[in-house]
Parts: structure tokens; sequence; C-alpha cells
């Protein structure tokens, strides 16, 4: 959690996302607007289904077929280093960038890096039909057939001008960084030979190799032993510190969250329904949404009181029937008949920071 | 992507647009393959084809099997629709036929008399036959008048060398070839689906018994298995006998193929946690076999099977072709191809050959319902 | 079905005749076979002498990281998996005669015994998409231990059903439908509603939760505990959250590497842990506050291999405490203060921090 003067890096303006599927048409993210700081950490925060996942595949433009981006902008603003001498600096509309182009793949895995929850190509339900090798590069999957070095110094080619012995070099100082124990041996090792918080960590390297502006980090550590998580979260910090990275943590472990994140925004049903800094979040939260999900989880430590959670009433509702007004209505405790199921909620400031969309802070 | 799983609010009621909802496994199976244009084809193709070749040939042809005629070695019989004055007749008729003798040849060659006109008739009173077997009739699709001039015939797709109609044969013939396919590969489904699903379940040295039992045996080279079971059947069985025997050794050496297949699924779907809940709530071995991991790979199973068909079929033409299956006065495609395959045949009656598009367009069907069965067997998907 | 609800029995702390299951020495080794010929070369000691025991009425939490052997072990009581060696004694309604209870040893039991017991102890399991056949309707499902045991009479049976799946928050016109149909928190209802079918004493629930959502995971923790009051249940909780495993448990055990590295009331664990993994794993956990603070202990290196585990005590490796007799020795498991084991060779020593 770095202290640099906040300067924005990539701003999501009003995006959505759709998906036209046999049924209907699904709005994976319905007018999402959210500002990642340079140097900071953003924690996205949602459970299933809010489009959190859409919206980082969204920045990288790499929305999966049969969904794509119908509304919205994303902006980047690009910072080129002319071997640290000189600063370019650009603002790149990152949504009308051709998915396929020089710029866009040059941004992505150089700029803007990715990391998923499980590192193994065949392991990750990636949409499309038929997988696109940039793709593949870009999203860092770590194929099974090659040695990991190979796949990291690959990475460290596509985006530096280095020989292959070089990037070689490379690849085994990055596998030590992020402390993987004998790396100039383990450089030769194929994916499966590594432990899964291994495999993370090589993920992180491949990431990392290129020392991104943002790292874009979906579920990182949900497939992971906790004791290896704190392993890895103590990693990202590390590099985010010396490298001066952005961070978009995405994730629905609230405590993972607590302890990476600057600020947060919590998603729903494809909107982001709050937003704040993170002690502010936890400890002023403003929305029904937010509070109930706090209170839906057990703390670690507080004395038992053998009661029940607190939880969320109903369920997610149907994405080709969503409520009308505002679509937390039907599970909200707060509910205004008249009122909130009428009439949608508009994004509210409601503290220094601290922004809302509900209709218990909006003058309606 | 869990968006696009389709969940339910508690109170909400069932939305119209999504057709998935309350329908069974089968249900969605049959919504899916109704979607596959080319499947449906095939489906249908084959449909009309059993229903032709097998349950009805009596009536689609126009002749008994061994009606012969005088016509040996005729040519495909000309339709006309325009007589020699030119006059249109709205029903297609023939001409009768002369036969003439070529010296240096050899060949029977057959030339038109135009004098003699048959108007084709459909759902004629023709040679007399037993609806499966039971029921007497002698109505035919279509055909001339014999009763007033025994000289007229129609051969759609010419005679053989003693004078019967192919396209009778080719029905005929076909409803043995395409039932052989079916019967066996039922057995086959049927043998290997057991053997593969207990192999599977109890690994170890069951596994081990049945695996290398099965691989010894498909070893065996098959013609010359084959030779000598054939040889083996006593020559006083009835050739349905015959022909029963020989779906039942075409069926078991196939077997094995689809049990080490049924074994791989097994392996995989044990592991399942619903098998482990059925066990841990006392299920014995043979429930859980049969209600919960055979039904699972019976998808997978029918579409191996669907695809095996057309081999099988296949299998039994060459075996007939090679003597050594259906035996006459029982005919079979196989058997027709046999006729067709000398080098006299070649060149007097190559008409001989129209059996080859029938096997071809029934295997071409066999394929397309078995792709369009494995895609729709997976409702679900991935899963 | 439903019993009238009773309240639970008094925490008493001394281990008393209402012991409903104790397990004594488990151990599962699975052969590791290389080879042509499929030789044993090595076991992977996925459960190696664990011991506890389970009052009525309570929740024993066993909670460890990945191949520590919590899962295998709750399936090995059931004989899931065959248990290579030890003990599992039941306090058995269906196999005593006239009304009683009679403490049976699971391992001995011959098939049609083990098959009676199975109506008493009754298993949840984690992934809702695969413990469900997705072949069946929920009805069948659900009633399909009743029909096991020749218990399915028909339209009562539709009943019992029907009364099940509201009991769990679901509805009757469910009943015809398929498991495709329903959300991960709903097909884990299904799962419970299945497994409370034959009015058992016992549930195993091995990571029942794990899958789902944040606010489902809620609403199905509070269920069990509904479940819990109404039907005097008791239940072995298997899990990795060990925010989740407080909350829900009375007692915990912590697993390492196949062995049971601690077990404690759930508040004296985790205000008070006596060994160096509990210690550490606690200061790991997230914390949902981002004010907490303190000293984390991060464990270095990877979790044991089941394997090929460390000599002496598995987990000196990444113990911060380590010394020479950890390397040689494998620690005793005993009983350091009431109602509360450890296997550690510096337990008396050591003050370790809790949350």
């Amino acid at each position: 959690m770095s202290e640099s003067l906040s300067e924005p890096l990539i701003e999501v303006k009003d995006l959505r996302v759709e998906f036209d599927v046999r049924a209907g048409i699904v709005k994976a993210v319905d007018g999402l607007t959210l500002t990642i700081q340079r140097g900071k950490t953003l924690g996205v925060i949602g459970e299933s289904g809010c489009g959190k996942s859409m919206t980082a595949r969204a920045i990288l433009n790499m929305i999966p077929k049969p969904g794509k981006i119908t509304q919205g902008k994303i902006v980047y603003h690009r910072r080129l280093q002319n071997n640290g001498q000189s600063q370019l600096d650009d603002i790149v509309e990152l949504t009308e960038l051709d998915p396929d182009g020089k710029v866009i793949r040059e941004i992505r895995g150089g700029e803007i890096g990715m990391i998923f929850q499980e590192p193994m190509s065949s392991l990750t339900p990636v949409y499309t039909v038929g997988s696109h090798i940039n793709e593949a590069v870009a999203l860092h999957h770590l194929t099974p057939v090659r040695k990991v070095g190979d796949q990291l110094a690959e990475q460290v080619m596509a985006h530096r001008q280095v020989t292959k012995e070089e990037s070689r070099e490379i690849a085994i100082k990055m596998l030590q960084r992020v402390g993987i124990p004998k790396p100039t041996e383990r450089v030769d090792s194929y994916p499966h030979q590594l432990s899964g918080g291994q495999r993370q960590r090589v993920m992180i390297a491949i990431a990392l190799s290129c020392e991104p502006a943002l790292l874009i980090a979906d579920e990182p550590t949900t497939a992971l032993d906790v004791s290896i998580e704190a392993q890895i979260l103590d990693i990202m910090r590390e590099l985010q510190e010396s490298v001066n990275m952005a961070i978009m943590f995405i994730t629905h472990n609230l405590g993972v969250i607590a302890s990476m994140a600057d600020e947060i925004v919590v998603m729903y049903m494809g909107k982001a329904v709050e937003r704040a800094k993170v002690v502010d979040l936890f400890k002023n939260a403003k929305h029904p949404y937010t509070q109930a999900l706090l209170k839906s989880i057990p703390h670690l430590g507080k004395k038992k009181v053998g009661g029940r959670l607190a939880s969320i009433s109903g369920m997610v509702p149907d994405p080709f029937n969503l409520p009308t007004g505002c679509v937390f209505h039907p599970r909200c405790p707060m509910f205004m008949p008249g009122k909130c199921d009428q009439i949608a909620p508009s994004w509210t400031k409601v503290d220094e920071e601290h922004w809302v969309s509900c209709l218990l802070y909006e003058e309606v | 992507m869990a968006v696009l799983e389709q969940s339910q609010p508690m109170t909400a009621p069932a939305p119209a647009k999504q057709k998935k909802v309350g329908q069974s496994y089968a249900s969605l199976v049959w919504w899916k393959f109704k979607r596959n244009r080319v499947a449906v084809v095939g489906g249908v193709i084959l449909i009309t084809f059993y229903l032709s070749f097998v349950f009805l040939p009596e009536i689609i042809s126009p002749y008994d099997v061994q009606h012969s005629s005088d016509f040996a070695e005729a040519g495909p019989t000309p339709l006309h629709f325009v007589d020699q004055a030119g006059k249109f007749h709205l029903q297609p008729f023939v001409y009768g036929m002369e036969q003439k003798l070529d010296f240096k040849t050899r060949a029977r060659t057959y030339v038109e008399d135009t004098t003699r006109i048959y108007p084709i008739h459909f759902f004629v009173h023709g040679d007399p036959y037993k609806l499966f077997g039971f029921i007497p009739l002698d109505i035919h699709l279509y055909g001339v008048d014999q009763k007033s001039d025994p000289q007229a015939i129609v051969l759609l797709l010419g005679a053989d060398a003693l004078g019967r109609d192919w396209f009778t044969r080719i029905m005929y013939g076909g409803r043995l070839s395409l039932l052989i396919g079916l019967i066996g590969q039922f057995l086959t489904l049927f043998f290997g689906t057991a053997l593969g699903v207990v192999s599977g379940f109890y690994g170890g040295a069951v596994d081990q018994l049945i695996q290398r039992t099965t691989e010894f045996l498909s070893t065996f080279p098959e013609i010359p298995l084959f030779m000598a079971l054939a040889a083996a059947i006593p020559p006083y069985w009835s050739p349905l006998a015959a022909y029963f025997v020989l779906t039942l050794i075409l069926s078991f050496v196939r077997w094995g193929g689809l049990a080490r297949q049924v074994r791989g699924l097994i392996l995989s779907l044990r592991e399942r946690e619903y098998a482990l809940a059925a066990k841990s709530a006392g299920a014995s071995d043979a429930r859980i076999m049969f209600r919960h991991l055979m039904p699972g790979t019976m998808s997978h199973v029918v579409v191996i099977a669907t695809l095996a068909i057309p081999s099988m079929i296949l299998a039994e033409t060459a075996l007939s072709w090679l003597g050594l299956g259906i035996r006459p006065p029982l005919t079979s495609w196989g058997v027709l191809l046999q006729d067709a395959a000398s080098v006299r045949a070649i060149h007097n009656t190559p008409w001989e050959l129209w059996t080859v598009p029938f096997i071809l367009v029934t295997i071409l069907a066999y394929n397309m319902l078995g792709d369009g069965l494995r895609d729709a067997l997976d409702p679900y998907g991935a899963r | 079905m439903a019993a009238e609800p009773q309240m639970k029995p008094a925490q008493s702390k001394a281990k008393g005749s209402d012991v409903l299951l104790e397990v004594k020495g488990l151990k599962k080794y699975f052969p590791i076979q290389k080879g042509l010929l499929r030789k044993t070369v090595g076991y992977v000691k996925a459960v190696d002498d664990v011991n506890f025991y389970v009052r009525e009425g309570e929740t024993l939490g066993l909670v460890g990281e990945s191949g520590c052997g919590k899962s295998t072990a709750g399936r090995s009581i059931i004989r899931l998996y065959e248990p290579t060696a030890g003990q599992v004694l039941f306090k058995s309604r269906a196999l005593a005669s006239n009304g009683g209870d009679k403490m049976v040893n699971l391992l001995d039991l011959p098939p049609e015994d083990m098959k009676t017991v199975r109506k008493e102890i009754s298993m949840v399991f984690q992934d809702p998409v695969n413990s469900l056949n997705p072949r069946m309707t929920v009805s069948d499902i659900v009633a399909e231990p009743l029909t096991i045991h020749g218990l399915n009479l028909g339209p009562e049976t539709e009943a019992i059903v029907v009364r099940l799946l509201e009991r769990v928050g679901l509805r009757p016109d469910h009943l015809r439908r398929y498991p495709h149909e329903f959300s991960g928190g709903q097909r884990q209802r299904i799962g419970i509603a299945r497994a409370l079918s034959l009015n058992p004493q016992l549930i195993i629930c091995d990571e029942p939760v794990s899958a789902l959502d944040v606010s489902i995971q809620a609403q199905t923790l509070n269920l069990l505990q509904d479940l819990q009051q109404d039907f005097n249940l008791s239940y072995i909780f298997v899990a990795h959250d060990l925010s989740v495993v407080q909350h829900i448990s009375d007692r915990v055990a912590v697993m390492y590497v196949g062995k049971i590295a601690e077990i404690a009331d759930a508040e004296e664990l985790y205000s008070h842990p006596l060994h160096p993994y509990t210690e550490a794993l606690l200061s790991a956990v997230p914390k949902a506050d981002p004010l907490y603070k303190s000293d984390r202990i991060v464990m270095q290196g990877d979790v044991a291999d089941p394997s090929n585990p460390p000599t002496g005590c598995y987990f000196h490796p990444r113990c911060r405490y380590a010394e020479e007799v950890c390397k040689l020795k494998t620690p005793e498991f005993r009983e350091l203060k009431p109602e509360h084991w450890v296997a550690c060779h510096r337990a008396e020593e050591l003050t370790l921090e809790g949350i």
C-alpha cells in the first residue's frame, strides 16, 4: 500500500459489456465507472456473476465471444519510458484499439499484466471457441508442454530488446525474486512439476517481468492454501513497492482485500454499488449490500456468540429478468416501496472519497 | 462464467424465455438434436431405409425376390412419358423387350419393342407374399400388369443373370444387411457395456482378467477366424440360423473394444461425488454401477455404438462377399456385391453395382446421425 | 420424522458417556505403484494415526491445508475408503437390541451391519455440481437413501421428501426438477436434504460451503446450525477456512500431513494455541479488518508432501521454534491441558499467540 500522489492510470467510464446468448441478452457489466490510481491497489469485490472478471478482461480488450463492449470508454494514461530518461505521456482509449492490433499487444503483457486463479491453461475456463495464441501469451497462461523458463523468457523477449541468453538470465532472476527455491534448476521445469503455489509465483513472475504499470489479479490466491496465500500476497506487495505498480485486485474474499487494497469497489450484478477507502468501507459501509456482505462472513477472533450469521435473503436475480429500479431491491433489508422498485439509483458522494449507488442517500 | 448460470430466484416464476427450464435430460437432448439439420436428415434417411427395407420390401418392390424371368441380364428398363407418336402419357410406361443374342460376344442384348406398351401402375396386384410373415397380400407399390401379358416387366435397375429384378434384390438384401448391423451392435452394446462397467468399477484382478481376455480376443485375425467359425456351422442348419450365429460371432469379437472405452469412462466417473454419496448411504456395488455410473456412460456409448454400426454392415458385406456369410436363398447386400464381383458381371450387368450407393447412403446417414447424437447427448456442454 | 427440538446437551468439559464417535489410531495409506508390474514402491500416508472423538450434539471441526488428510479421514470413518488400520467406535442405535445403544467398531462390522449403521451416519459433499447425479430428479436423489434401505413406500415417501425439502428451504414444486436447474447453494441444500433423509445421528460435512459464494455460505451455515438444533445432530465439519470452522464448531482439530497437530475447544484453540502450526495458520489467515495489526508469521516453503514427509515432526522444516529433537523424534499426541491435546515437543515451553 504505497503512499505516492494519486494520479489516474486507468479510467473506466460507464462500461457496458453484453453477451448475446440464445435466451436473451446478459449484461455482464452494466454501466460501471471506476478509476485505478497509479501505484495503488484497487480492490474489486463481489460475488460470482457480478461482472468483476469481465471488467478486467474489458480493460485488456479480451472479452470472449459472444460478448462485446457495447458502451463506455476505458482511458489508459500511458507513460512510456525511454530508457528511464524522458517520459512520454499519452492517452490511449483502450476500447477503440484493434483487439488484434500492434498497440494493444504491446500494452498487454508489456504495460498491463494479468494473473488468474489457476495458472495452467488447461484448467482455466476460457470461454472462447478456439484459442488465440496471442490470448494465451497475453493472459500468461502456463502451457503445460513448455518449460517454465522458456515461457518466462518468451514473455521477456516479446516486450524487451534482449537476446535469448539475456532473457534466460532475467528469467532466473525473476524466479528468485518471487521466491522459487533453486531457480537455476527450476527454470527448466515443466508446470506440472511445480506445486500450485509455485505455479502462481511463476505466473506473477511472467506478469511482472516487464515491470508493467498495472497488474490485474483475478482471484490469484483463491485456489491456494492459506499459508501459501500469505506468501503470495507478500510478494505482490513487495513488488508493487519496488516498481510502483498499480494493482487491480479482484476477489470475493473480504479478508484478503482488507489486507491488500487501498481503495475498494463493491460490485453487484454488473454495477458498482459502493466505493470507498478500505478502512472506510469496513468501518462505515453505506450500501445495504456491502453491509450485509460484511455481516455475513464469520470473523476470525470475534468471540463466538453461537449465533447465526446475517445472511442476505433471496438469491441473485435471473439475468434475463432483472428487477426494475434498483437491481438489489428484492433482497434489500432497507427496501423502500414505491422508490427502490421504480427508480434506479445514481452514483452519489456520501463522504470524503466515498460514493454509493443507493436511494437512501439520494434526494428523490 | 457464473453469469450465464441459470439461477432461479426463490419467489419469481420461471421466465418463459428460458427453454431449458423444467426439462429432463431426455428432452434437453431431443431439443438440441432437433437443431442439428444434418443429424436430423441422417435420422430421417435411416428411418426411411429401415421402414422400407426391413419391414416393407415386399410391398415396395414389384416382384418377389426369387421371381426370375426370361430377361436375364437385361439392363434397366427405360421409363417413358412420351410415346413413339409423340403423345404424352400421364402414367409412365415401358416398352416390351426383345431379346437378341450377339454371337461374337455371347452377350444378350435387349431391344425395345415399341409396339407393346405397358403402363406402370401403382399399387398393383403382383406376386403374393405374407406381410410380416403372416398377412397374405399381393399389393406392390408399383409394377406392370403381369396377368394380361406375362412378358410385361419393369426392371428399374436391371436384372441379374437369372432375370431377377435387381431393385427387388437390393430391397430384400437391405433387410438382412441393415438388421444385422443393428442387432449385432445391440448385442455388442449389451455385453460390452456390462463388462466395461464391471471392469472399471472393481479394478484390480477383475479388471486385469477382463482386459487381457478382450485383448487376446482382439488379436485374432478376423477373416481367418470367421472362415474357421463359418466352416464350423453345420450345413444342415437353416440359413437363418446360420445368419444369427454369424451376427453373434461378429458382435462377440467387437465387444472388447466397447468394453475398454466404457471402462475408461467408469474410471473417471466412479470418483464422482454422487457415486460416493450413494455408497455412503449404503448402496450396493451393483446399484452404484448400474444406477449411477452406467447412465453416465450411456451418452458416449450410444454415440460409439451408432458410429460402429456402419462397420458392422460393412463387415457382413465383406464376409458375404467372401462367401462366408449369408447363404442363398437368403440375400444380403454382401451377397449382391458378390454377384457383381466377376469380370463377366461387370461387363454384362454393370447395373448390379447399384447396390453400392445404397450401402454408401446408409453409412453416411449413420455417421450424420452419430455425430448429431454426440453433440446432443451432452446438453450441459463440457460436463 | 422430525424429532422434537431438543436443547443441546450441557457443555460438559470431561469426556463423558455422551461420546458418539471415537476414532483411535486411524490410518489410511495409499500405495504408490510404479513400473510394468505395478510394484508398490511407497505409500502416501494420507491419514497417519489420527485420534479424536465427537460428542452427541456437538460439532467437531477438522481443519487443515491441502494434503493434510482431513477429507480422507472423514471418508475413511464411514469406510468410503477402507482404512489401513485403526478403530472407529460408534454408538449405534440401529444395531442395538431393545431400544438402547451399542458401541461398535465400524471397521469390524460385516457388510449387512455396516449397511444398517449407514443409516445413522451420512455425508454432505463439497462440490455442488458433482455431488448430485445429473440424471436423477431431486425427488429421486433425496429419496435414494430410503430406497436403498427398502424404506421407499411410494406416495408416503414423496411426503417425506417434500417435508425434507421444505425443511432445507426449497419448494415442493422442485421435486421433479433436475440438478442443473438449480444454483450452487440450492444444490447444496438438496445434498443436505438427502443426508437427513434417514434421520442420522452424525453428519460428516466435507467442505460443504467451500464452493459457495459468501452470502450463500452464510445461509448454508445458518441452515446447518438450525438443523443441528432441531434434530440434535452431531457434525464432523471438514474445512480449510479457519473462520468458518471457528464459527460453527464446538471443538476443532488441526491436521497437518495426515496427523493431528492439536485439538481443543474452539475458543481455546483460537485464543491460546499450543502448536506452532496452529499459531502460524491463524496468523496467516487474512483478517477482514484493515486495521488489524500483528506480526505476521509467514511460513516458508510449501506444505509437506504426504508421500515423502520430513523426519521427526513433519512441521519442523517450516517451524520457527524447531530444535534438534524435532528433526529426530515424532512428537507424542498428549493432553497438555484439560481437553486440549497437542503433538509438539516444545509445547510446554512455548508461549504462542492466538487471535
